[in-house]
Parts: C-alpha cells; structure tokens; sequence
C-alpha cells in the first residue's frame, strides 16, 4: 500500500514540473499580410531550458513567425493560440509581449538615427522595470551593465553615444541586438538568421554570448540556414518550417542531415 | 523721447506691455541704449560691448503692432531672447523688428513662439548685416492658433555670415508659417538655413524659403535644408524653396523633404519594450536635435524640449 501511495505521489509531482517547465505553446497559429496567408497552423511547444532551431527554405514564413510572436500589428492572426506561461499573449502589443520578457534578434536591425544606443536602452529597461512594478537600476549599475556586455560581445567603447545601429556594419548590428538581449534579460529571446552576416569570429563571439546568457529557466528560438551556427549553439530540437507549417521535427541530426540532402527529400 | 540707463549686471530684461516699451518694468545694462520715437522702439549696443537681452512681449487682447529697431554697433555682440506671454484670450498680436548688424558685430537672435492656443501672433524681422558680420536667428513655433514669421535677412557688406534654424511644431487646427528671404547683395557671404516642421492633429505647416543672389554676388555659399514630418494624415506641410541666382560662381544647395516617423523604427523599439507613445517621442527628439542642439545654453535646449513634447 505504501509503496502505490508513493508512485501516485511521484506522477503527480512529475506532471506538475513538466507543466511548469513549458514556456511557450503555439497552436494550430494562422497568420496573414494583406490578405495573404503565411503561417498556415503551426503547432510548437518550447520548454524552458530548451534550445529550438528552425529551418526552411526562404519564404517559408520563419521571419514571420518571428514577428507573430513578437507581436507586429501588420499580421493578422486569423486562428490558433499562443500561450506564454500560461498565458493568451496575442491580445498584447508587442511592447507588453517584450516586457513579459519576449525577445524578437532581427534578421534586419534597424537605423534609428538621432537615438543614442544609451538612450534607447535605458528607456527599454525602465520599461521593463515600470511592467513589473519594480524600481530600474540606478544609471551607474545600468551604465556599468552597459559595460560588461559591450565587452562581452566585443562591441567598440564609442556604441554609447552612437545612434542605434546607424552606420555600424552588418556583423556590428547582429551583434547589437545580442547586446540588446544580454542588457535585458528575456525569458524567451527568438533570433531571426542572427549568423548571417557574421565572419567566423563574429559568429564565435555572438555564439559564445548566447551560451553564457543560457541558463534553466529561459529558452531560445535560433532560425538559421546553417549548421556552422548550431555547431555552437546546440539545440535540442530541429523544426523544418515549409509554406507556413512545420513538416518535421528531429534531434540535432536533423540539420546535418539538411546540410547534406537539402530540403527536396522533405518537399515531395 | 525717453533714454533710459540701468546699472543691471546680470543681461538686461526689456517689458513691453502692448507694445509699449515698459520702462520702469525693465532693467537695462548701462552698454544699450533705449530710446522710443514716433512709436518705434531703439534699442542700440554699444560698440565692442557684450550683451544679453530678454525681450518679453505682454499682450492684452487689442491688436498691438509692437515696432522695434535693434542696432548692434560695430564689433559688439548680443544676445536677445525673446518671449510673449499673452494675459487674455485670443489676442492678435504684432511685431516688426529691424535688425542693424554693424561691422565685425554678432547677433544671435532667439523667439520661442509659445504663446495661448487661441493667439494669432504675426512677426517680421528684417535683418541688414554689414561687413564681416554674424546673424544667427533660432525660431520655436511651438503654440499659438496662428502663427507667421516672415524672416528676411540682407547682406550689405562682405563676408557676412547667417545662420537661420527653424522649428515649427503645430497641433490642433493651429497654422504655423515660416516666410524667409535672405539676400545676398555683396560677394563672399555665407547662409546656411535648417528649419523643420512637425504637424500633428489637423495642422498646417508652410515653409517658404527664398535666397536671392544678386548679379554681383559672386562666391556665395548659400544652403538651405527643410526636413518635414507629418504626425497624422490630416495635417498638412507645404514647403516652397525657391533660388533665384544671377551669377555662377556660388555654391548653392537646397533639399525638402516631407515624411512620417519611421514605422520600421517604432516597430523596433516597441520589441524592446518601448510603448509606442515613448519611442514616438524619441523618434521626434531625434528630430529636432538637429535643431535645438544650435541653442547657445543648456537652459533653453531643455526648455525647448520640454515643449516639444
Ligand atoms: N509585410 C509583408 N507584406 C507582404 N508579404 C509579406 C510580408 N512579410 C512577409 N511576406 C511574405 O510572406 C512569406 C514568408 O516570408 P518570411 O516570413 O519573411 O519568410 P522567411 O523568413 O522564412 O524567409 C513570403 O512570401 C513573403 O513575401
Ligand atoms: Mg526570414
């Protein structure tokens, strides 16, 4: 008798862990552009602690998907559901869906001239601070973060006062919207072909960043084209995103097998 | 005729009251000399002398015509802010200004135009720079219903440089007009001019901008810029550069442009957590920065930026 109580016991604790554990669940996710739809039911669960890598053809929808999930108004979701801890996060602007600690790393960052980078992250941490009802670090613990990560990323000492991302190079723009993810620290961080563009060290740097940032409770989306990227940052499932839905689903083999095959086996 | 002398350190400040010259409200630096004749008020800086000159403006609700005549002498250097303050509702209220820059002399002319939102306010500066001189003029249009500068600027004399920044911010149904001209009469002189508009709600901005170079005007520099935005689609901006050059050796440049706020760029920081009302603001204080960051003090680039808001 002893002994039954205890299994009982034991698979309760274990369902309520593993509910605990899922971050994010997508369902049957429909999505439209000017009357055009892209995402066409895309099912996906992210545990925390869990790296995902999305793959696909160009076209497919994964800067899409991206976007839906950020929360940019331009689509419109027609059908399905997304939870974030438990909760319904598409009645939230995308503002509010960062600030639950959601983090879209462009494939294109943008110039935003007359913004110094300090300015423009000290209003996205006292947003986040504001969100939650606490009180923002002081400016010199947020100028010295500021620091670290800079360095961390190997970003020059002049990006303070610089507008954000004008005139910085291709790879110096991946890299600052790694930066941006170091400096707030979000529970879910979806990063849209990040390696593309980045020379080997460049790559090896922004990998090595995304390593340190990891830890049990947050989880990455990683979309890319290449393994060299997953070579670094390794994830636990691979997903083939095709014409708005994932066609299949595998361990880190599956994206070597990619590399080797490309996609026409998957498209028949 | 009245003169009138203080032994003011601190700048002086000139009161008119409806365009009367407010003696007894005023304080005047002992290097300026006040005289008023035939209803023009003369303000006059001593030669090779500094000074700095608050020029406040009350209106009371009639339809004063304010007539100021300012002649910096030769080498001197001043500094004049003005401000209106208006006591009653909807006041029309008007100012004409000629501006005498002697020989070798600086004048640094700045209105901040933030007056009731039911103000009809129309001003005309009309500025004649001698030899080697320097005219720089920052005008705000920030509130007002109906707000008119016609700003006109001649070069009499070599070398005399100019620098005109504008900023024109209207909301509402409020209509803000800039009308410049600027003449260059004499060869070897330089004018760079930068005025921006952002129209909100169902706003009018107007930029025109005229440079006229004389037949013997050669060697001239002259540059204008107008960069526009518009908040809502029922503002409207109207922008009318104009060249008239009658001679080719000068370096003469103009562009206009007339957009919204960048939604790639709202869309970026609102990824970060920036509501959207907050990145709108920094978007524009990035736009005006150009503008305001030509103020000579800190004290007015911040007063600046807390009404452009
Ligand atoms: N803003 C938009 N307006 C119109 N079509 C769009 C827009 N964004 C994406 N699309 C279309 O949606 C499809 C998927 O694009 P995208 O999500 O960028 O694919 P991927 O990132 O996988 O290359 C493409 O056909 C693209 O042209
Ligand atoms: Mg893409």
């Amino acid at each position: 008798m002893q002994f039954a109580i205890n299994s009982i016991f034991a698979i309760k604790l274990q369902q309520n862990t593993k509910t605990q554990l899922r971050m994010l669940q997508i369902r049957n996710l429909h999505a439209s552009v000017q009357g055009k739809e892209i995402l066409k039911g895309v099912n996906l669960t992210v545990n925390k602690g869990e790296i995902h890598a999305i793959m696909g053809p160009n076209g497919s929808g994964k800067s899409t998907l991206s976007a839906v999930l950020a929360g940019r108004d331009v689509f419109e979701v027609s059908e399905g559901e997304i939870l974030f801890n438990g909760k319904d996060i598409l009645p939230l602007p995308a503002h509010e869906r960062a600030c639950e600690g959601i983090f879209l790393a462009f494939q294109y960052p943008v110039e935003i001239p007359g913004v110094s980078m300090t300015n423009f992250m000290k209003a996205a941490i006292d947003a986040k601070y504001a969100y939650r009802g606490e009180e923002a670090p002081s400016a010199s613990e947020f100028l010295k973060k500021m620091k670290a990560m800079r360095s961390m990323l190997g970003l020059p000492e002049k990006l303070n006062n610089r507008s954000v991302n004008e005139g910085f190079s291709g790879g110096e723009k991946k890299k600052n919207d790694i930066f941006q993810m170091a400096m707030l620290e979000p529970q879910l961080a979806i990063l849209d072909e990040t390696d593309s563009g980045l020379d080997i060290d460049a790559l090896r740097i922004v990998a090595d960043g995304v390593n340190q940032l990891k830890h049990a409770d947050n989880a990455y989306i990683v979309i890319t084209h290449y393994q060299r990227l997953l070579d670094y940052i390794v994830p636990n499932f691979v997903h083939i995103l095709y014409d708005g839905r994932i066609i299949k689903t595998g361990d880190k083999s599956l994206a070597l097998e990619l590399e080797e095959k490309g996609y026409d086996w998957l498209i028949q | 005729m009245t003169t009138i002398n203080s032994k003011q350190v601190q700048g002086s400040q000139l009161v008119f009251e409806n365009a009367t010259f407010a003696a007894q409200k005023s304080l005047v630096e002992n290097h300026i000399e006040i005289s008023v004749s035939e209803g023009v008020t003369i303000i006059s800086v001593s030669a090779h002398t500094k000074a700095h000159i608050h020029i406040l403006h009350n209106f009371h609700g009639t339809l004063p015509h304010t007539q100021i005549e300012i002649r910096i002498q030769s080498g001197a250097h001043a500094l004049i802010i003005e401000t209106y303050a208006v006591t009653e509702k909807l006041p029309k209220a008007n100012i004409t200004t000629n501006i005498a820059v002697g020989n070798g002399a600086h004048c640094e002319f700045i209105s901040l135009q933030h007056l009731s939102e039911g103000a009809q306010f129309a001003q005309t500066i009309s500025v004649q720079q001698s030899e080697n001189s320097h005219y720089t003029a920052h005008v705000y249009q920030i509130c007002g219903s109906i707000l008119h500068s016609k700003l006109g600027v001649e070069k009499i004399g070599t070398q005399a440089n100019t620098a005109i920044y504008g900023l024109s911010y209207p909301h509402r149904k409020e209509q803000f007009e800039f009308d410049t001209t600027v003449k260059h009469s004499c060869p070897d002189c330089e004018t760079a001019e930068n005025f921006k508009i952002i129209a909100a709600d169902h706003s009018v901005g107007i930029f025109g901008g005229m440079i006229y170079v004389a037949p013997h005007a050669v060697k001239t520099a002259a540059q204008q810029s107008n960069k526009n935005i518009l908040l809502s689609p029922n503002a409207r901006i109207f922008s009318k550069p104009q060249l008239e050059i009658y001679t080719d050796d000068v370096t003469c440049n103009h562009g206009s442009t007339t957009g919204q706020l960048n939604n790639d760029a709202l869309w970026y920081m609102q990824a970060r957590g920036i509501a959207p009302e907050t990145a709108k603001q920094l978007l524009i204080q990035a736009f005006v920065h150009e503008i305001t960051e030509k103020l000579p003090t800190q004290e007015l680039r911040d007063f600046v930026a807390a009404k452009v808001q």
